[in-house]
Parts: C-alpha cells; sequence; structure tokens
C-alpha cells in the first residue's frame, strides 16, 4: 500500500513543523502550505488524502479552501480535520456543507491530532467505496 | 507533459535546499539538477546551463535519460559517470538515502573535446534539434579540460558529501527542536486541559482519574497514582482515597504504604527514587521502581501525592518530567483547595438557609419542622417521578423556602387556636407573594421564585393568589402543594389534632385532580409516607448532603458560573 498522503496548512510556522514532524514520523507523506492560496493550489495537484487546516489563515480561509474542494470531483473526497483557535464560534451548518469530519480547538494535542488523522485515514469514505 | 515535469521544482529538493548546493557547483562549472524517488523526475537545470537545457527539451531524450541515469545510480551506486556525447559527461552522487527517501545529485559538465563534429550533427539530427543553435550552446557553457575529468567527478562528490552530511546534522537540529517543540505543545494542551477541567463542581474522583489518565499519556510511563489523604477531602471518611491509571501489579494500598515513606514531610517539589534494589518494594511491585513522586501541598498543609512509575521505554526520569509532575501536583492542590473551600460554602449556605426557615417555623410552635419535612417529601417526589438528582436539590430548596413570607403575617394570626375570620384568612394567604417577593431578590433563587409563589394554587383554579389551573401551575408549585398538604394534615395545628396518615393519604385522593395534580397523587403509594414520616419526626432529622463526592447540586453549577 503507498505512503497515505497529507496537507497541512497553517500560517504557524511552530505549528506546520510539529505537525509535519509528528505526521511523518509516523510515516505518512506530509506536504504543506502556509496560506490558504497555497493550500487550495497544493490540494489540487497533489491530491493529498487528508487535509489538516487552520481555520483562519491569510489569503483563503479554511473552511473556503474545503468548500472550493467540494464543488471540484476530483477533490472532492479529500478528508478535511479543522484546527481552530480558542473560543473561535465554527457554525455547524458550514462544517456540514465543508464536509469537514473533524474540529480540532488549540491547542491541540500533536499526539491526539495524529491518532484522529491516523483514524480518518484508515476510514475509507463512500466515495472511494462506490468506486 | 514533459515541460511540466522539467519545470518541476521538487518539495524534496527544497528540503534538502538542494538549489544552494546547484550554485555553489555551478560556480565550479558544474551543472546540476537533483533527482528524489517520490518524485520520480528530476529537477531543472539552471538557466545558465545552455547546451544542457536544450538537449534536455529534446523530445524523447534527456529528461528520461537522466532520470533513468539517477535511477540506475540508485541501484547500482557503482555507476560513476557516462558520457552521453563525446565531451559532455553526467555524474550521479548520493544525498540522502534514508527508509522512505533516496536522492542524487546529477551533475553534468562539457569538455573542450564537444566541438563541431560529425557525431554533434548527427545527435542532432537525430533529436530534431537545430545544429547552429546547438553549437552556439556549447560554447556558451563552461568547457573543462578533458585531463580533469576525474578530478571533476571526485570533486562533485566530495562537494555532494560534506552538503549530505551538513544538511543532515542540520535536520538532525531541526527535528530535534521540532521533537521538543510537539512535547512542549503536547504539555501546553495537557495543562489546558487540566484546568478546564478545574471546575469546583467537578467530583474529585472523576477528576483525578481523567488527570492520571491524561498524564500517563504526556509523560509515558506505566502507571500514575493519586493519592488524596482523608483529611483532604473532609468527608469524614478515615483511608486515603487512591485513583491510578495504567497497570498496578500488586495493590494500589500496599503501593501507596511503601512509597509513602520515600515523602518527607519538608518535601515540596517532586522527588526521583529507583526503588528496583528496595528488598520490600520490589516485592510489591514488579516492574515499577523508578519512581517520581510529587506532594500535593496546599497552605503547608499535605493533601496528598502523585506519582509517576517506570517510563514505558526504558528512559529515566527527567528534570522535565520533574516539572511537569510538580505543576499536575500544584493544580491537584489547588483543585482539592477549592473544593474544600466551596465544600464549605455550600454547608454554610444551607446551614443559613434552615436558620432563616426555622425561625419561621418558631413563630408557630405547632408547624415545627415543617419546611424541613416538606423540603424532604418534595424532594422524595421529584426522585419518585425520575427526574435528576439536580432537580431534586432544588426543588429541596423550594421546600424550605415555601413558608418563608410567614414572616409578614401577623403571630396572632399564625397562632390563633380559634376559626380565623375572612380578613385574617386574607392576611394568611399573602405569605405566597411575600415569600416570592423575597427570595426574589436573591439572584442564584430566581428559578425558585415560582414554586414558592404558586404553592397554594389548585388544580381547579380555586386556589391563590392567581387561581392558575392544572398545567398553569408551576410543576415545582404542584410538588410543593401535596408535600405541604400531606406534612399539615399529619401534624397537629392550634384547632386540631394530626390526622392519622392513612387518613391524611385518603385525603390526597380525593383531592386528586380538583386540588392536585393526579400523576403526583399516584405516586403517594410509593412514597412509603407512614414509616418516612414517622422516622423524620421522631428524630428531627435534618437533610444531610450525601457523600462529599456529590453533594453538589445545580446551585453550585450556578455559583460557578456567576
Amino acid at each position: 500500500m503507498s505512503r497515505k498522503r497529507v496537507l497541512i496548512a497553517d500560517d504557524e510556522t511552530a505549528i506546520l513543523s510539529v505537525l509535519s514532524y509528528k505526521l511523518s514520523s509516523a510515516g505518512l507523506d506530509v506536504i504543506t502550505a502556509s496560506d490558504g492560496l497555497q493550500a487550495l493550489e497544493l490540494a489540487k495537484s497533489e491530491h493529498p488524502d487528508l487535509m489538516i487546516m487552520d481555520f483562519q489563515m491569510p489569503g483563503l480561509t479554511g473552511l473556503e479552501v474545503c468548500l472550493q474542494l467540494r464543488a471540484d470531483p476530483a477533490t472532492s473526497n479529500i478528508k478535511a480535520i479543522m484546527l481552530t483557535a480558542c473560543g473561535m464560534d465554527v457554525d455547524q451548518a458550514d462544517l456540514e456543507r465543508a464536509d469537514i469530519a473533524l474540529l480540532m480547538p488549540k491547542p491541540f494535542s500533536p499526539r491526539e491530532v495524529l491518532s484522529r488523522a491516523q483514524d480518518l485515514l484508515n476510514t475509507p469514505c463512500v466515495g472511494q467505496l462506490s468506486h | 507533459m514533459t515541460m511540466v515535469k522539467q519545470a518541476y521544482q521538487s518539495r524534496w529538493a527544497a528540503r534538502l535546499d538542494f538549489p544552494s548546493l546547484q550554485s555553489r557547483l555551478a560556480c565550479l562549472g558544474i551543472e546540476s539538477c537533483f533527482y528524489h524517488d517520490g518524485d520520480d523526475c528530476v529537477t531543472a537545470l539552471s538557466p545558465k546551463a545552455l547546451f544542457c537545457r536544450r538537449m534536455c527539451q529534446a523530445k524523447r531524450h534527456c529528461q528520461s535519460f537522466l532520470t533513468k541515469l539517477a535511477k540506475d545510480s540508485i541501484e547500482d551506486p557503482a555507476v560513476t559517470h557516462r558520457s552521453c556525447l563525446p565531451g559532455a559527461f553526467t555524474v550521479v552522487a548520493p544525498l540522502c538515502k534514508s527508509d522512505h527517501d533516496t536522492s542524487v545529485v546529477l551533475g553534468c559538465f562539457l569538455t573542450d573535446s564537444l566541438g563541431p563534429s560529425e557525431e554533434l550533427l548527427r545527435v542532432a539530427g537525430r533529436l530534431e534539434l537545430d545544429h547552429t543553435a546547438l553549437l552556439s550552446s556549447v560554447v556558451a557553457q563552461v568547457r573543462h579540460q578533458p585531463e580533469d575529468l576525474d578530478l571533476l567527478v571526485e570533486l562533485l562528490a566530495d562537494i555532494a558529501e560534506d552538503f549530505r552530511l551538513r544538511r543532515a546534522e542540520q535536520l538532525d537540529q531541526v527535528d530535534s527542536l521540532t521533537r521538543s517543540l510537539a512535547d512542549t505543545y503536547e504539555e501546553l494542551s495537557f495543562i489546558y486541559k487540566l484546568n478546564n477541567a478545574m471546575n469546583v463542581t467537578a467530583n474529585p474522583r472523576e477528576y483525578f482519574q481523567q488527570v492520571a489518565a491524561d498524564f500517563r499519556e504526556l509523560l509515558a510511563v506505566k502507571a500514575v497514582l493519586v493519592v488524596i489523604f482523608p483529611e483532604a477531602l473532609s468527608s469524614g471518611q478515615q483511608q486515603n482515597s487512591i485513583i491510578h491509571s495504567g497497570v498496578l501489579a500488586k495493590s494500589a494500598e500496599r503501593i501507596v504504604e511503601t512509597i509513602h515513606s520515600r515523602i518527607l514531610p519538608k518535601d515540596r517539589c517532586a522527588v526521583r527514587t529507583d526503588m528496583t534494589h528496595c528488598p520490600t518494594y520490589s516485592a510489591t511491585v514488579d516492574g515499577l521502581g523508578h519512581i517520581l513522586l510529587a506532594p500535593i501541598i496546599r497552605n503547608e498543609r499535605p493533601l496528598g501525592m502523585i506519582a509517576a512509575m517506570e517510563p514505558l521505554d526504558g528512559r529515566r526520569f527527567d528534570n522535565i518530567d520533574c516539572t511537569r509532575l510538580s505543576s499536575v501536583a500544584n493544580s491537584a492542590a489547588v483543585f482539592l483547595e477549592n473544593f474544600r473551600l466551596y465544600g464549605g460554602m455550600h454547608q454554610l449556605f444551607l446551614g443559613s438557609l434552615r436558620a432563616l426557615t426555622s425561625s419561621i417555623d418558631a413563630k408557630d410552635p405547632y408547624t415545627s419542622g415543617h419546611s424541613e419535612r416538606v423540603a424532604l417529601i418534595s424532594k422524595r417526589l421529584i426522585e419518585l417521578q425520575g427526574l435528576p438528582a439536580s432537580e431534586a436539590d432544588r426543588v429541596y430548596l423550594c421546600g424550605l423556602l415555601h413558608d418563608i413570607g410567614k414572616i409578614g403575617v401577623p403571630e396572632a394570626v399564625l397562632r390563633k387556636p380559634s376559626r380565623l375570620t375572612p380578613y385574617e384568612f386574607e392576611l394568611i394567604t399573602h405569605h405566597s407573594s411575600i415569600g416570592a417577593k423575597i427570595i426574589s431578590g436573591i439572584g442564584e433563587m430566581e428559578d425558585l421564585v415560582p414554586a414558592v409563589l404558586h404553592h397554594h394554587e389548585r388544580m381547579d383554579g380555586r386556589g391563590y393568589p392567581d387561581s392558575l389551573r392544572d398545567e398553569q401551575i408551576p410543576f415545582r408549585a404542584r410538588v410543593l402543594c401535596v408535600a405541604d398538604s400531606l406534612d399539615a394534615m399529619t401534624s397537629d395545628r392550634p384547632y386540631r389534632k394530626a390526622l392519622p396518615i392513612r387518613l391524611a393519604e385518603v385525603e390526597i385522593f380525593r383531592g386528586s385532580g380538583t386540588q392536585f395534580d393526579p400523576a403526583l397523587v399516584e405516586l403517594i403509594p410509593k412514597l412509603n409516607l407512614s414509616e418516612y414520616l414517622a422516622e423524620l419526626k421522631a428524630n428531627g432529622t435534618s437533610y444531610v448532603p450525601d457523600n462529599i463526592y456529590e453533594p453538589i447540586n445545580s446551585l453550585a453549577g450556578k455559583l460557578a458560573g456567576a
């Protein structure tokens, strides 16, 4: 089985390095983006299996990136975890619309992000099953 | 597709900082590109490498030629250099090799022997390249002496090796910094979680169970043990409360007994001990010999201790572990202190309420203990109804306070042994609205007001003060009404003796639907009132909150949120 690819997008470099360290040590193939536009571009060109995105990013917000990806059948199956700043209120309807599997409030535990990511990667999504 | 691949700038190359190696080699007249097995194609050559780039742009040629060369060299590192044309050479040197990644640098250089020749003409023709343009690009690129070839190959290998080592070292440093950053994040999120869970209304056992489980994971140890001394909880129990996470070979009590002596009263911070060779201990606990222990202390008062036992990966506890344990112990101490203070405050609150209601009961000696009994019967009714304990506790308070308004009714009327005049009766009926007014001034009791105000309403609308009917009457008020009547009928009054309980129950049944809520009347047989009331009246019991672990009701939540 080929290595699963994960796209991590956050404008905080520290978070990017911590998460990519944690996920790549677990054998995942990690690519990173530091803003929303770059995240969108990489998601389209690299076809990750999972995205872990900050909610608030320059360029496009994590939610906007997700919504754009959902509109394209080529990228609509990418699973998504959203990181949110403390106290951030995210509309449940938005989450469903953008098909975001999980919200993780900051400060998060990198270990927990990894285990949730692995759980998600190990569950086949509906779209893949029907092929 | 070829163009796309040529323009491709590998993220692996960026991670290894290949561009800096590329410019170093260019200074020596060696053009280079980068191959990573994850990309499966080579990166672009520098714009100065005119000849090489032109060759690469040729159809079906150089891109795949260079990629194949790189792949071959990964499989067989013995391949050193190849000549693709007389005077044009390619050398492959390894840059990075690990389980997941393999990358190489491809150096391309030209020698003087490359020039206008039959061979070049032939190659240009085969690759469909413009012969003159190809020739002019040869002149534009640095060309070496043919005898320097071996030296150049060696140079490239040396530079690549040096680069590889230095880069590996840098990446190691970055990795180790990132690792400690990840640990810090882990710790931060743990402390955050710990503080968030630190609500005075939390059940200490549940709180510490969570702390032990989370801390065991954070520290990666076999077991975490939390001991709370009885005096910390002031619950009247004599023994330590022991909470643990992880597998303990022997009983937690035995372990605590053995390690307790390790903490001296003067110790304030974490202590590391190795008990693997302590005969009494190792007999008790197998494989949990390395222990990190911290006292839980608040205002010089020892409240308990917390121990982390045996790191999972065979490492030893270090200073970072000590700091972490100390901060957990500090949080635990704050939690226990808050819990104790809150418990005291709650007791004080209930005590004051009771004092207030007894002063009402004292105005009318015949109704002594009435409020407390109504409170208890109402609480029981709520429990029988299957409602949550928090609601039962709230209704208990309603019961205590329901007659508080009698404070505003003349004593002569309350104590009058003969029949009341209509005016006197009206004075009495004011007590429910007076009571509602009194407690509406206390913000925390706002939700009790409707019950107190309407506890004399009747289902048929003939009650007071507002002549409400059926569902219009607040549920708590309907409960109070049943409990109030039950206790009033079974107590002596200035104008009559107490009714036998059986008879009182019959009266309640007769009032079902007119005076009382039928759903509540149905609960009467389950109430087992004769025993309950007899017991209450015999020993004048007042409500004692349950075990200190669970005395907390919704009021506590309100106070905490205020």
